[in-house]
């Protein structure tokens, strides 16, 4: 793998095959954070355009020079743009996906495989639309360390070390973040999972 | 014993060296021995769940016209860009005539 030093330099002198790798090394990351905050696939395919079109314009100006550096500044403008959407979307919160955008689809092509029942487990709420946008609210739910660290752990795949150098935080309170951040989501999709049940048990008694 | 924050973040590490090839394990199924704590067990099918849920998945489509779409963007921008350098050139040639032409006259 490159190094992202020359990688950077070379973007910056306008060479467009380092461009395109640092947009592929960094793609999925930044789909990943936006798409975990918003309901639906063509929201964050927006957005994520929107972060990429802003990287363009300030990575003439940008100091960082190393990996970690270079994905919390992105990660900064992805927070920005989310919370943007967020802002300008407070009074419009029902969305509508692109047909052919569904996540039934998405879910033909997926590996995913789950033995147990969605009421089992409160991870299975990722398992259909309305499931998982409990899981987006879950996720808004945490602080922005709790999910730059899902993010930099899970979907980046970055150790430990990496991820505390690109929030600025020790890797001691890094590994408590990820913690505190499976722990929370664990209890918030947990929650959601026995508020629902009571009304289900008062249908079925229903005559 | 360690604590539960080190055995979690002890397995997460276990199973990124393992990249490209699945987590060991798949929802409902047993889990290694190394990771005997039920709570650290539950914890990990959760940040697996999170990790190859399809929604975060990048669609390859996008990925491709958007590259696209970026490269055409980096451009654009740097052609703005030597335009503004050359007017800023010009400008400041032009703000030196006028001193020099004031200091004449």
């Amino acid at each position: 793998m490159e190094a992202i030093e020359h990688l950077l330099e070379q973007a910056r002198q306008g060479e467009a095959k380092a461009l395109s790798t640092l947009y592929h090394r960094f793609l999925p990351g930044i789909f990943g954070y936006i798409a975990i905050r918003v309901p639906d696939r063509a929201t964050a395919e927006d957005l994520t355009s929107e972060v990429f079109l802003q990287m363009i314009e300030g990575i003439h100006h940008l100091k960082a020079t190393d990996e970690a550096g270079f994905a919390a500044w992105l990660l900064r403008i992805a927070r920005v743009v989310v919370a943007g959407y967020y802002r300008k979307h407070a009074r419009q919160p029902v969305m509508v996906p692109l047909p052919g955008e569904s996540w039934e689809e998405m879910q033909k092509a997926s590996l995913v495989v789950s033995s147990q029942p969605a009421s089992d487990d409160p991870a299975s709420w990722m398992e259909t639309r309305e499931e998982w946008q409990k899981v987006v609210e879950a996720i808004n739910t945490l602080t922005e360390e709790q999910r730059q660290v899902l993010v930099g752990r899970l979907i980046l795949g970055y150790d430990v070390a990496t991820v505390a150098r690109m929030i600025g935080k020790r890797v001691n309170a890094v590994k408590a973040l990820q913690f505190r951040a499976l722990k929370s989501l664990q209890r918030l999709l947990g929650k959601q999972d026995e508020s629902i049940h009571p009304q289900q048990e008062r249908r079925e008694k229903t005559p | 014993m360690k604590p539960l924050l080190e055995r979690l973040n002890a397995q997460l590490d276990l199973y990124r060296s393992r990249s490209g090839s699945p987590w060991p394990h798949v929802p409902g199924s047993r889990f290694p021995d190394s990771a005997r704590d039920l709570e650290i067990a539950d914890l990990l099918t959760l940040a697996w769940h999170l990790r190859t849920a399809p929604q975060l998945h990048v669609n390859p489509h996008f990925a491709h016209h958007m590259e696209g779409r970026l490269l055409s963007y980096d451009a654009e921008v740097r052609q703005r860009q030597k335009a503004h350098t050359r007017r800023m050139r010009l400008l400041k040639r032009w703000l030196i005539f006028i001193y020099k032409s004031s200091r004449r006259a």
